[in-house]
């Protein structure tokens, strides 16, 4: 009876494990016992999880034990179940949201058996695998000793991915490293700009300075060998300066976007120091095939495809890969107001941006007769095309990209092949371009790809071509039609907003890796404990109270503390001053 | 208690076990209130202060129990105060107490480890304090 009323209850909360519960029939070396106040404890292997005298005062006495942490927590994760007598006694004293780990099947099942725990069920979360859910708020662990006890490794993980979460609420150090030119350039720097405004401490490496030496090295003599050598000395260069700043600036997680020249003796030393690394590998892995000679190197690998790249990372025997596709930067991909001369300019009933691939060259012909305008470089200025290339094939920047998704009526996107003559059937994933257009709040008409699935709903945030009959007829349709363009347009950027910006993505990224667990980089510590300064002053002294704002960090240094007291207004208080007093004896 | 009187052949005997029960019995009750506040984090944590609290614990329950088999020598020429049995020797409670937490021990099992050190230990530190006291009494009264 009471067990039939749990599970109904789990059932609107949780209908998988209430499945899992009903249907679990296994072994059990779970024993229920009686107490002497004629309640019920559980033993397993010979622990036993709850007084055999009186478990609800042990409850009780446990949630004191953990009020100060109760009471601060916005959520509480609580490590073990048993039968339920410490959540009984929890949910009593707080509305927080609980989330309970318990590995063992059997011992929810006894406790679903012998426990009403209808008034819990509905506000209790309970994971029985090692899977922690993001974590966005202040938390706090409360250990049901036995259990831990018990499932001491399972916990272990737990808690390592939980406290992965907790620094990262708190703000990790990245350094961004990037490439010295090409597309993952400004990736780069929407990574980087994006992890500064989640609230963590960035710094990227950019070595595009390195542009010109690599081009020199490019020119310098056709020898091959020669041009190899020269590049290894620069990647050389570039990889002691990543460890010379690494030291300085103690990251947690190095974030090395494709192309980045790192060398292997670089990662190494990353890898002894025990820091986090992650690659962004946002490259076609069929025509850069370089991710076999460093996926290997890194705790993480990021792909924009999966499927068949998958495979291949397996068949390599690599098991760290992630799929984690392109995205756009609100910030550079926005709407903008343009001058009449900007739309003249920049503007045209159809549009492309990008290089003069094989298939476009090939594919563009077809679109002549309408209006239309291709930016980018690598077209061939000799044939038909010539007069639709703008300034004759200059290299665009992003501001301009921009201007231009913005003017054109419809933007076309036929993402790149070497041997098509049209859409790559192959293609299997989806090229920043998609995400930005649509950011700018441009419509836009793109060649098929199967990777759309599941970031775009077809025909409501984006429309899609098959081929050059199917783009033409859909020109024509939607160039009459400018309002349904801006519907599917509006639409399409809400979703861009919500799901696909260079945020959403390192949110992602840091979500995988906090499911791994962050290990604790192996760097001097610098500073001094927050709460152990805080308990040693007191946290009632006016001292204990002022250091409290610092509480959301770990450590701190006398140097952070006096940098927040020059950045505050208002008049020095007495704990402010000793400590711009200590700083300047330091100096 | 004349015949009794007689048989006590060794005063300083008689007053080595008067002027030792008012420490025995400050001891008995200190232990069970150490016992119980060290043992309280124990269903918590498990912390090497707390270990160390509990080691030390034991090793004065340790010095108690040889007070105790030392007593139960004396006793001997106590036959006629018709005092019961101490708590502690009595059917064997305190062995198989011992014999318990030794297993709790073993095992790590801490929550019973805990219940039998609150609940059966403590109190019966407690009785073995109260029966000192009756004993105490029945000296003085002879005594006088």
């Amino acid at each position: 009876m009471i067990f039939e009323k749990n599970i109904s209850e789990l059932r609107r909360t949780d209908s998988e494990l209430a499945e899992t519960l009903s249907n679990w029939s296994g072994r059990s070396e779970v024993e229920v016992v009686n107490t002497k106040k004629n309640t019920l404890s559980l033993r397993v292997n010979n622990i036993t999880l709850h007084s055999l005298y009186d478990p609800q005062k042990e409850a009780e006495d446990w949630v004191k034990y953990y009020e100060g942490e109760i009471a601060k927590a916005e959520s509480l994760y609580v490590f073990g179940f048993g039968l339920g007598y410490h959540l009984l006694a929890l949910c009593r004293v707080t509305d927080s949201p609980v989330c309970v780990f318990e590995p063992r099947i059997e011992v929810l099942r006894k406790a679903f058996e012998n426990i009403d725990l209808t008034t819990i069920l509905s506000r209790t979360r309970i994971t029985t695998d090692c899977r922690v859910p993001a974590v966005n708020n202040c938390f706090a662990l409360l250990h049901h000793k036995p259990s831990v006890t018990l499932n001491h490794k399972y916990f272990d993980e737990i808690q390592v991915k939980l406290k992965s979460w907790e620094a990262i609420r708190r703000g990790l150090r990245i350094l961004v490293v990037g490439p010295i030119y090409g597309g993952s350039l400004p990736v780069a720097r929407y990574c980087s700009s994006s992890l500064i405004k989640m609230g963590h401490s960035v710094e990227l490496i950019d070595n595009s300075r390195f542009e010109n030496e690599l081009f020199y090295a490019k020119d310098i003599s056709d020898n091959r060998e020669r041009y190899t050598r020269m590049m290894q000395y620069l990647s050389s260069f570039i990889s002691e300066a990543v460890t010379a700043r690494c030291e300085t600036f103690k990251p947690d997680l190095v974030l090395v976007l494709a192309q980045a020249p790192l060398t292997a003796d670089c990662l190494e030393h990353l890898r002894q120091k025990k820091v986090n690394t992650a690659y962004w590998f946002v490259e076609d892995f069929r025509l850069m095939e370089y991710w076999k000679n460093i996926a290997g190197y890194y705790d993480f690998f990021f792909t924009i495809q999966k499927g068949q790249f998958f495979t291949e990372l397996q068949r390599a025997g690599i098991t760290n890969y992630h799929y984690l596709p392109m995205a756009a930067c609100p910030d550079n991909h926005k709407p903008v107001r343009l001058s009449d001369e900007e739309m003249k300019y920049y503007g045209s009933d159809l549009s492309f941006v990008g290089a003069g691939y094989y298939n476009r060259r090939h594919f563009m012909r077809g679109l002549l007769d309408f209006d239309i305008k291709i930016w980018g470089s690598d077209w061939d200025l000799h044939s038909d095309l010539a007069h639709c290339v703008q300034r004759g094939g200059a290299w665009i920047d992003t501001d301009e990209i921009v201007k231009i998704f913005n003017a054109s009526g419809i933007n076309i996107n036929l993402h790149s092949s070497t041997y098509h003559k049209g859409i790559n059937p192959c293609g299997d994933f989806i090229n920043p371009r998609t995400f930005e257009i649509i950011a700018c709040g441009g419509f836009q008409l793109a060649d098929r790809r199967l990777a759309l699935e599941g970031l775009f709903e077809e025909g409501q945030d984006i429309i899609v071509f098959e081929d050059l009959q199917d783009l033409r007829s859909k020109v024509a349709y939607y160039l009459d039609n400018p309002e349904e363009r801006k519907r599917i347009a509006g639409r399409g950027r809400q979703r861009v907003l919500r799901e696909h910006t260079y945020e959403n993505r390192m949110g992602e990224m840091l979500e995988v890796i906090a499911a791994k667990g962050l290990t604790q980089p192996l760097w001097p510590e610098e500073g001094e404990d927050v709460e152990g300064l805080i308990k040693e002053s007191g946290s009632d002294s006016e001292l204990g109270q002022y250091l409290s704002r610092f509480s959301d960090k770990r450590r701190i240094t006398l140097s952070e503390i006096t940098e927040e007291i020059s950045g505050s207004e208002g008049e020095i208080s007495k704990p402010e001053g000793i400590f711009m007093l200590m700083n300047e004896f330091v100096r | 208690m004349n015949d009794l009187k007689k048989e006590i052949e060794r005063p300083e005997i008689f007053n080595a076990i008067r002027n030792s029960i008012p420490d025995a019995r400050y001891s008995a009750r200190k232990l069970a209130e150490a016992f119980t506040e060290n043992i309280k984090p124990l269903r918590m944590e498990e912390s090497e202060h707390m270990f160390v609290n509990l080691s030390q614990n034991i090793q004065e329950l340790d010095y108690f129990l040889d007070f105790i088999t030392q007593l139960r020598e004396g006793m001997r020429y106590f036959d006629g105060f018709n005092l019961p049995a101490d708590p502690i020797s009595s059917e064997g409670a305190g062995l198989s107490l011992f014999q318990e937490m030794h297993a709790a021990l073993e095992s790590k099992d801490w929550i019973m480890l805990s219940d039998l050190i609150e609940y059966e230990l403590s109190p019966l530190l407690l009785k073995q304090e109260q029966w000192l006291g009756s004993l105490y009494e029945k000296i003085l009264e002879y005594d006088a």
